[in-house]
This record gives C-alpha cells, sequence and structure tokens, in this order.
C-alpha cells in the first residue's frame, strides 16, 4: 500500500463539528467534501443535530458504528484532544485538525499540542495540523477543506506550511487552468510534515512535480533522508521564506522555532536535489514547464525567433543561467540558409525574420530540434503585422509532438492580440511566457533537474582510521569539568591533532619561565598568544606578539601581553600564554563548522585572511552525505580554487592536504556531537602538506 | 571568648565565610552568636538585612533581625540618622544583648572595610571597641588585590586593632596556584598570615536568576519555579541573527538581554545553555516565544526600561545564600571546613 494512502484515498470520511449554518467552517468542509464528488461514505458528526446537508449526522464518531478511514476535525480547540480520543478509540486512520488555538497561541496551546501528537502517536494515528485549511485529491476526488472551490486535476502536488497562501493559489490556478494532483496545508506539522508528503507524493501515480512552500523544516534528518529519495524520482521545487534578516525574524516569529541558518537551507536543498526558488512567480513557472514539458537530455539551447533583440535577450540568458547556446551542425545550417531568406540568421539565435509567418517558424523548430545537438528548444514571437500568433501556436504543438524528449517553451511578446495564440499553447501544454528571460530561468530548472535525477548515489562522510577519539574525549571531559564552553588553543589544536588535521602545536605557558622552555621545544621564532576562553578577538586588545627570536624577547612579550590584557579586560581569567612555533606563509585558507538546528553538522570552506568578509568566498555543505566527491564539489565551487590550482604560473597547492583536513573535520565533529563551532583560521595551505595554525572548539 | 569580625570589599564572600565558621563552631558545641553592625539597606523587593535574615534562620539565634543588624548603610545615612552618637549606642546595645548570650560573635563587616567611618562605625574602630580579631576576606583578581590586604592590615595594626589574617575566597581556578605559591609567600613577608584558599565554586558564587529578579524587578512571563538557575554570564543580544548563535553557544547559564520584539535572539537564546531571558522595552515577547522558553523551563523576564539600564541594575547583583538554599548552605561549611585553618579560627574565638 502506499504511505498514507487512506488520507488522500479514504473509503470514509467524518466531518467532526459539521454545522448546518452555511457561514461555519463545519459547514463549509462538509460541502466541499460532497461538492468534490467524493465516492466514499460521509459522516456529519455533531451531537446537537441529526441531520445536515442532507445527511445522517451523528453524536459522536464512536456512535457512527462503521469504520472511519478519515476523521475531518473542526470543533473549538478545547474540544479537540476529546474528539481525538474518541476517533482513536473507534479506530481513524488520518485525523486532519483543522482548528487553531495551539502551539501558535502560546504556552497553553502549545502543551495541547503536545498532547494532541501524542495521543495521536498512542492510537497509532496520523494527524495533519492543526491549525491548517485541510488537504485536496483532485483524482480521488476529495476536497477535505475549507478551500473556496476545487482544483482543476492535473500532475502538480503543492504541500503548503502556509493555509492562506494555498487557498489564494488554487483559485488564481483556476484562472489559469493550471490543475493539480494534491493540495495540502500542513498548519502546525504536529505529526505529518513535508517529508512525509514529499515520500506520499512520489509514490502517488498522478502527480509528476512536487511543489513546497515552507517557512521551516519540523525534523532535519528526516527531511533530509525524505527528499534524497524523493529527488531521484520527481523534481521537488521549494520556496522557502525567511532569507532575509527581517524575514528571518517574521518567519521565527511565525512559527516559533529558530530558524535554522539560510545557508544551511542552501546546502541542505542543493545536496538532496532539491530545486530552490526564491519568488512565488517562479515556483509556479517551474511547475508548469515540469508538469508538461519532458526533462531535456543536456543543456544545449535553441532559439527559433522573428525578431533580433529579445533573441539576443534569450541568449544572454541562456549563458547567465548555466545553459548552454547550442551549436548546429553544418546540415541544420545549410538547410536553414535553403529555406529562409538570406538576411536571416542561421546560426543559434535562429531569427526568421519580422516578416515571417507560420511556415518559417514551422519549418526552423523542426530543424533544429532535429540537429543532434540541440536539446530544447525556446520559440519567440514577437507581434509583427505579418505575423501568426494563433496558427504558429498550433504548428509549434505539432512539431513539439515530434520529439518527445525536447521540451519546448514559448515566449509570446505582445499584448491583447497574442492572446488567442497563448491561450491555444496553454491547452496544447506548451509553457508560455510573456518575456524571454522568465522562459529561459523556468528552462533551466528543468535542464538542472535532469544532472539531478541521474546524479550518483549519496556518499557517506570518509571514515579515518588513524583517528584517536580517546585523546578528545578526555580534554573535552576535562573541559566540562572546569565548566568551560571554549577550549583553549592548547586543547583545541590537541583535539584536531587527533583526528589527523595538522594543527600546529600549541604549548600552555603559565610563567614566562615555561614560554622560554617551550620555545626552545617547539623552536625559534615563535608566537605568543594569551589564552582566555573569554578573549575571542586577540589581536584586537594586543593579546599577540609575533616574531619572537630569543628567550629575552619571550619574556618581555609575555609579562607585556598580561599587562595589555589585563588594562583592556581587568575581569578576563587568562589562562596563561600560548606558545606556537612560526610556520612559513601559505595561501589562507579557513575551514569552519557551526551546528546547524535543523540540519547538524555545517561545514564552511573559503579563502582567508585580511579580506575574507569583503570577499565572501565562502561555500557550504551538510557533513550528511560529505563524501570525497562532494569536497571536492566544495573547494571547486570556490574562487579559492583559482588560486589553489595554481594562479598565473604559480605551482599548484597540495589539494588532496585541503581535502583531507574538511573531511577530517566532518569526522571529528560528527563523531563527537557536542562540538557546536569549530573554526580553523587561517589553514596555510603548501605546494606540499597543510597547516592548521589557529584552531577554535565551542562545545555544548 | 574572643570575636571574630570578618570583614572585607563587598562581594568577597563575608557572609558565607562567617556561615561556615559559625556552623563549624556550633557543631563544637559553641554558643555562636552573629551580629552585623552595618546592614545593607532594603531594596525594592526585600525588606530587611538578608544576611541577618539567613543566620537567624540558619543558626537558629533568638534574636530579631532588626537587633542583628540595627543600622542600615544607605546612600543618604547621614542625613537620615543625622545622629552619630546615638547610632553607636544603638550598635553598642544591639550588640551587648547578642553578646550575653553567646560564647562567641561573629560580626559580619560592612560592604566595604570604611563603611560608615565618618559616624566612627567602621571596621576598625568597632572591632577596637569590641576587642574582636579581624579576619580579612579577599577575593583575588590579579596582583592589585594584594595591596588591598596590605593596605588594611597596615592600619589594623597601626590601630592598634588585632589582626588575624586573611582568607583568599573564591579564588579562580587559574590563580590557585599562584595564590597558594607566590601570595601566600608574598604575605608571609609581610607578617600576614593566609587563614585559608577556598577555591571558586560556581554553585555558591554566582548569583542566581533570583537575585537578578530583585535588581531587575519586571514581569515573570514564563520559569517562575527556575528562579534558583544560577547566572556566570550577562550577554547582550544585539547581533545579528547569523552570529546570534555561535556566541551564544560560547557561554554556560548565561542570562541573555534583547528587546522584547527579536524573537529570533531570543529564540536563539533558548537553543543555547541560558539561565534567564530579560527582555527589555516593556515590549511583550511573540507567544511563540514564552511557550518555547516554558517548554525550556527558562525564566523570561519582561522589564520596562532598556537594555543598558538593565545591564547598570545587574552590575551590582552578587550571590545571596536563601535561608531554605541547603545545597548551598551545605557548601559554605563544607569550603570553610575544607580549605581554612579552622583550628585557628577557632582557637581565636574561644581566647
Amino acid at each position: 500500500m502506499q504511505p498514507l494512502d487512506s488520507l488522500f484515498r479514504p473509503q470514509s470520511v467524518a466531518v467532526i463539528g459539521a454545522s448546518k449554518k452555511r457561514e461555519k467552517l463545519g459547514n463549509v468542509i462538509l460541502r466541499n467534501v460532497l461538492q468534490s464528488g467524493y465516492g466514499g461514505a460521509v459522516y456529519p458528526v455533531n451531537p446537537r443535530e441529526t441531520e445536515i446537508e442532507g445527511l445522517k449526522t451523528f453524536p459522536s464518531v464512536s456512535e457512527i458504528g462503521k469504520p472511519v478511514e478519515l476523521a475531518v476535525v473542526v470543533v473549538p480547540a478545547e474540544r479537540v484532544l476529546d474528539v481525538a480520543r474518541d476517533c482513536g478509540g473507534a479506530g481513524v486512520e488520518h485525523l486532519i485538525v483543522i482548528s487553531a488555538g495551539f502551539k501558535e497561541t502560546g504556552p497553553e496551546g502549545l502543551l495541547r499540542e503536545k498532547e494532541l501528537a501524542e495521543l495521536c502517536r498512542g492510537y497509532g494515528m496520523r494527524l495533519v495540523g492543526p491549525n491548517c485549511v485541510g488537504l485536496i485529491d483532485t483524482h480521488t476526488p476529495l476536497n477535505a477543506s475549507f478551500a473556496a472551490g476545487f482544483p482543476l486535476k492535473g500532475e502538480i502536488a503543492f504541500v503548503s506550511q502556509s493555509g492562506a497562501m494555498l487557498v489564494a493559489i488554487l483559485d488564481w490556478s483556476l484562472t489559469i487552468g493550471l490543475g493539480f494532483s494534491r493540495c495540502i496545508s500542513m498548519g502546525n506539522k504536529a505529526d505529518l510534515d513535508e517529508a512525509d508528503f514529499f515520500t506520499a507524493a512520489v509514490a502517488d501515480p498522478n502527480t509528476k512535480v512536487i511543489l513546497c512552500y515552507i517557512e521551516d523544516v519540523k525534523d532535519g534528518g528526516h527531511f533530509l533522508a525524505a527528499a534524497e529519495e524523493a529527488t531521484r524520482h520527481k523534481p521537488v521545487i521549494i520556496l522557502k521564506s525567511g532569507t532575509s534578516r527581517a524575514g528571518a525574524q517574521a518567519a521565527s516569529s511565525h512559527t516559533g522555532a529558530l530558524a535554522g541558518s539560510d545557508v544551511a537551507y542552501d546546502a541542505a536543498f542543493k545536496q538532496t536535489g532539491i530545486i530552490r526558488v526564491k519568488t512565488m512567480s517562479e515556483l509556479f513557472d517551474l511547475a508548469v514547464v515540469f508538469a508538461r514539458q519532458p526533462v531535456p537530455r543536456g543543456p544545449r539551447v535553441a532559439i527559433v525567433t522573428n525578431s533580433g533583440g529579445p533573441g539576443i535577450v534569450a541568449t544572454d540568458n541562456v549563458e547567465a543561467r548555466g545553459l548552454e547556446v547550442a551549436r548546429f551542425t553544418r546540415e541544420t545550417i545549410e538547410a536553414l540558409r535553403q529555406e529562409l531568406p538570406l538576411e536571416a540568421s542561421v546560426f543559434n539565435p535562429v531569427d526568421v525574420m519580422g516578416d515571417a509567418r507560420v511556415e518559417r517558424f514551422r519549418f526552423a523548430l523542426d530543424r533544429v530540434l532535429a540537429d543532434e545537438g540541440v536539446d530544447s528548444a525556446v520559440v519567440l514571437l514577437c507581434h509583427t503585422a505579418v505575423a501568426e500568433p494563433v496558427e504558429t501556436a498550433a504548428a509549434i504543438a505539432e512539431v513539439k509532438e515530434k520529439y518527445a524528449e525536447k521540451p519546448v517553451l514559448a515566449v509570446y511578446m505582445g499584448g491583447e492580440s497574442l492572446a488567442a495564440g497563448v491561450e491555444l499553447l496553454a491547452e496544447k501544454g506548451i509553457p508560455c511566457f510573456s518575456f524571454p528571460e522568465v522562459a529561459v530561468e523556468a528552462l533551466s530548472g528543468l535542464v538542472a533537474y535532469g544532472s539531478i535525477k541521474e546524479r550518483p548515489p549519496k556518499e557517506e562522510l570518509p571514515a579515518y582510521r588513524d583517528v584517536d577519539p580517546g585523546v578528545v574525549r578526555r580534554i573535552l571531559t576535562r573541559v566540562r569539568e572546569e565548566r568551560r564552553r571554549t577550549l583553549l588553543g592548547s586543547e583545541a589544536a590537541q583535539v584536531a591533532a587527533a583526528y589527523g588535521i595538522p594543527a600546529a602545536p600549541i604549548l600552555l605557558a603559565r610563567r614566562a619561565a615555561e614560554a622560554v622552555t617551550f620555545a626552545a621545544e617547539l623552536g625559534y621564532p615563535v608566537v605568543l598568544k594569551v589564552a582566555s576562553p573569554e578573549i575571542v578577538h586577540k589581536t584586537d586588545i594586543g593579546g599577540v606578539q609575533i616574531g619572537l627570536k630569543t628567550p629575552e624577547e619571550i619574556r618581555e612579550a609575555f609579562w607585556g601581553i598580561m599587562e595589555r590584557v589585563n588594562q583592556h579586560l581587568p575581569r578576563a581569567v587568562v589562562y596563561g600564554i600560548e606558545v606556537q612555533r612560526m610556520y612559513p606563509k601559505g595561501t589562507e585558507l579557513i575551514v569552519g563548522m557551526t551546528r546547524d538546528v535543523q540540519f547538524g553538522p555545517l561545514i564552511a570552506f573559503g579563502l582567508g585572511g585580511v579580506y575574507v568578509d569583503l570577499l565572501k568566498d565562502v561555500a557550504f555543505r551538510l557533513t550528511w552525505g560529505m563524501g570525497e566527491r562532494e569536497i571536492r564539489e566544495m573547494i571547486h565551487e570556490t574562487k579559492a580554487f583559482t588560486l589553489i590550482r595554481g594562479y598565473r604560473g604559480e605551482k599548484p597547492l597540495d589539494v588532496p592536504a585541503l581535502a583531507n583536513i574538511i573531511g577530517r573535520v566532518g569526522r571529528l565533529v560528527t563523531d563527537f556531537p557536542e562540538i557546536v563551532e569549530l573554526d580553523i583560521n587561517p589553514v596555510f595551505l603548501y605546494q606540499e602538506g597543510a597547516a592548521a595554525l589557529d584552531v577554535k572548539i565551542t562545545i555544548e | 571568648m574572643g570575636d571574630l569580625y570578618i570583614t572585607g570589599t563587598a562581594g568577597s564572600g563575608k557572609t558565607a565565610i562567617a556561615l561556615g565558621i559559625a556552623l563549624f563552631l556550633q557543631e563544637q558545641g559553641v554558643r555562636v552568636g552573629y551580629f552585623k553592625p552595618v546592614g545593607t539597606p532594603p531594596g525594592a523587593i526585600r525588606a530587611e538585612d538578608r544576611d541577618a535574615t539567613l543566620m537567624r534562620e540558619v543558626l537558629k539565634l533568638g534574636a530579631e533581625v532588626q537587633e542583628i543588624a540595627p543600622l542600615a548603610l544607605g546612600g543618604y545615612y547621614i542625613s537620615s540618622y543625622k545622629d552619630p552618637q546615638r547610632c553607636r549606642q544603638l550598635v553598642r546595645e544591639a550588640y551587648a544583648k547578642i553578646k550575653a548570650t553567646a560564647e562567641t560573635v561573629l560580626i559580619d563587616g560592612a560592604a566595604q572595610p570604611w563603611a560608615m567611618a565618618t559616624f566612627g562605625l567602621d571596621t576598625l574602630s568597632l572591632s577596637k571597641e569590641f576587642g574582636s580579631v579581624v579576619v580579612y576576606v579577599v577575593r583575588p583578581a590579579n596582583d592589585r588585590s594584594l595591596d588591598e590586604v596590605s593596605f588594611f592590615t597596615r592600619c589594623a595594626r597601626e590601630s592598634g586593632v588585632q589582626f588575624a589574617g586573611v582568607v583568599f575566597n573564591n579564588v579562580p581556578r587559574v590563580l590557585l596556584a599562584k595564590t597558594e605559591g607566590i601570595y601566600r609567600e608574598v604575605l608571609a613577608g609581610l607578617g600576614i598570615e593566609t587563614l585559608g584558599i577556598i577555591p571558586s565554586r560556581t554553585e555558591l558564587s554566582a548569583p542566581t536568576v533570583a537575585e537578578f529578579y530583585e535588581a531587575l524587578g519586571g514581569d515573570i512571563l514564563a520559569g517562575e519555579d527556575k528562579f534558583g538557575n544560577i547566572v556566570e554570564d550577562v550577554l547582550v543580544g544585539a547581533m545579528t541573527i547569523e552570529s546570534a548563535l555561535a556566541y551564544f553557544r560560547r557561554s554556560a547559564n548565561k542570562a541573555v538581554i534583547t528587546g522584547g520584539d527579536r524573537a529570533e535572539i531570543a529564540l536563539a537564546a533558548l537553543e543555547t545553555d541560558t539561565s534567564v531571558l530579560i527582555l527589555t522595552g516593556g515590549l511583550y515577547p511573540d507567544v511563540k516565544v514564552i511557550a518555547r522558553a516554558a517548554e525550556k523551563g527558562v525564566p523570561l523576564i519582561l522589564v520596562y526600561y532598556d537594555t543598558y539600564t538593565a545591564i547598570e541594575r545587574l552590575a551590582e547583583v552578587s550571590r545571596v545564600i536563601r535561608p531554605g538554599d541547603m545545597r548551598a548552605i551545605a557548601l559554605a561549611r563544607e569550603s570553610v571546613v575544607e580549605h581554612c585553618n579552622l583550628e585557628k579560627l577557632a582557637a581565636l574565638a574561644r581566647a
């Protein structure tokens, strides 16, 4: 059986809190169920009524006396728990709680919601909501929501955290003829969440593409696993809001959960093959393209246009979006040249000229699609005096039929005069846009999915045999015993070294004489740094002195640092002074980790040094699935890689040594979940080897 | 029997040491009295001297709180008490009454050794009058802390006051070795005996949310049952959301102060080890923040002034041992028993 089958295709539905009053939700939902053409049994439940909308009404679910697979609950929040208990006792399989008055209202509501989820778990009932609009399946058909109107049958599943957005989109979809397979309003996600609905949509034969609007993810691990699996079968397109600072604040207030960082979401989406869009229009542009056109084999796009300007705009966008402007074979070029007017451009973009009627469009499109070097086509039509928008629409659809595996998108630039053509395109399943860049953007999503679907299997974080967890455990235990949250530089270097990260050794001196002894051990010249868990920016307060070459210099620097630190931060607890040998300068890089509240360890890699904040040249990956390939890709993504592989005649640097550091950091923070922040800044990368100069670790 | 006069500056832990010594002496069968000639003025929430209240209950003393702490050191004490003569009389009478029923009295110093010197009621004047032996308590921070001890000792000796020695209290872990090895020696060279070196115990030295609330006032929106949480650090949440989490993670058992409208900062703080969340500006937070705080068991206090004022008010907050806090009381006793030269102290009290 398919997951959540009886939620979307129940044999029977009870509407609890059904009402006679037509303006009440309890009545709207009942009528929606009935009017959707639902074929199963429908039971209104209301202890004060005997008949609603012509149906026999029951005082409670347990008194229906027949099995109920799905119960839609629309009673006041205080009564929901009793109702749920009654449903559980009566063997109901799925509950949709429409009622508000839960987590979104404060501590009392939160408690109620937890109790509700607990109760459902106890009875083995799955729960949608609470505080939601409900759900719709157009193929069952079933409208178990209070959305006005019933959407057209289609192949798009829409999963939304916002009920209002769902309702608005459904209404809008009717005006443009967009159809849906399923629509789900998740509400507070007390039980079922986006991950569950992805899995269900993958199993649903009527769904071709999965759209999702979310403000947060409920369970990072569950989400990653479900998304990774889903995108191998069907495209998943997500609009995740709260990317700006103010937006994140609004989202936090809205969901009551700390939003994971947006870069973590980005990494999660990227690593699981989710296509992320930033706007609502993009979400639906992509949905239309995915629902109606095939996924192309590659990125090579042919453009056929009747006007030069828009053709160039489209070409620019093809390149900007990472697609390729197809290069035609000699045969294609010859054929086009023979058939088209002399002044027409027969290279890509193909300009059939402003005086083109339908036949030139038909010929050119057919010819370029036949070319082996073309994976998809965009047809641009500008409204000219002789243009034949309707006939051209028919011709595009006709030609498209011949090339099942190659998507074709149309751009009709103009207004009222093109409306009939646009309508015909929609009818024939050719996505049509008003401007070239929007079409190319949508096409790029389609192309991207081609490689997402075919991507190699998920990797695992590399395992290293030479790591020594015992050392790390001992150090972390001591830090905890001393009630510290941050490791001293000497401790962090030891932890890193225990995991095979080439950390430059640091020794902690409590007296100047000790520092001199250590310097002799490590070798001159040395650097001295103040050791205090409270001091993060040591240089700013004169807590670092470099290039010390003699015992005298060390002694002077030792007390100099102590006095300066005491001046600036008289209350800081100073553990002593760290002694480290000076390393030859290498290319300065950063490797870091922050434990994201949703998705776990998030690794950052980028260019270090003084311009790090200016250049923002950083790539991110979750350690989830971060194997050798992901690490390599992560390095390649950055501008730093240009330097690393040998910039302007320089010899290339030791990339395997760098990948090794990244992988080992991933392993370390996975083996020790108490490490919540880790920063190596800088990592010096050399032609041979690397050195981690300053390691910072925060534990929980 | 002689009396011990425990003196030192505010926050050095005089009362905890007096409590520890008193409990020890009581166990030895000594009838112990407690006297605090110059108490602390009543705050907005509490009415009586907290130390006097604590000692009265824990040591089961017969005297009234008003007798144990007859005077309060307000910022306007000269204007309000007016008559130094009468004040001295009041102290003398109260002391006599306590002394009458006790074999030895532990006299607890005011916020500073020089407090009420204008009225002749400072540590030196009173210990001379009562014939008590002075013990100086210091919380060492750095080398300058020794100056405090050396200077006071010299004054005491020159005034003809009996000076027993110094107790280093609440010594940070990183200063323990230095105190044992260097400070003790340097003082010995000056003829000053070190009577104890008590390592810092956060459970005893860090203030709790209750003390914070006393200083701040405001509305309690969640977590009233968690007012015993200790607070080791105060952080202000005024950063961007991206940096908030890393910043909050670096600090344990902290108070976070932020604007009531900064839901994402509040939620980030609640995601980390936070003892109390203080929302400023009288901006009632989003209900979800309250729900999350309740869920996490973190006290949530809403105050009606700005963040700067909140920090100002917290500047002077220090740990108060409350009568019902059996754990802190036991710790105070343990600290003194384990780390102080009690034979010497007891002998002084019995002398």
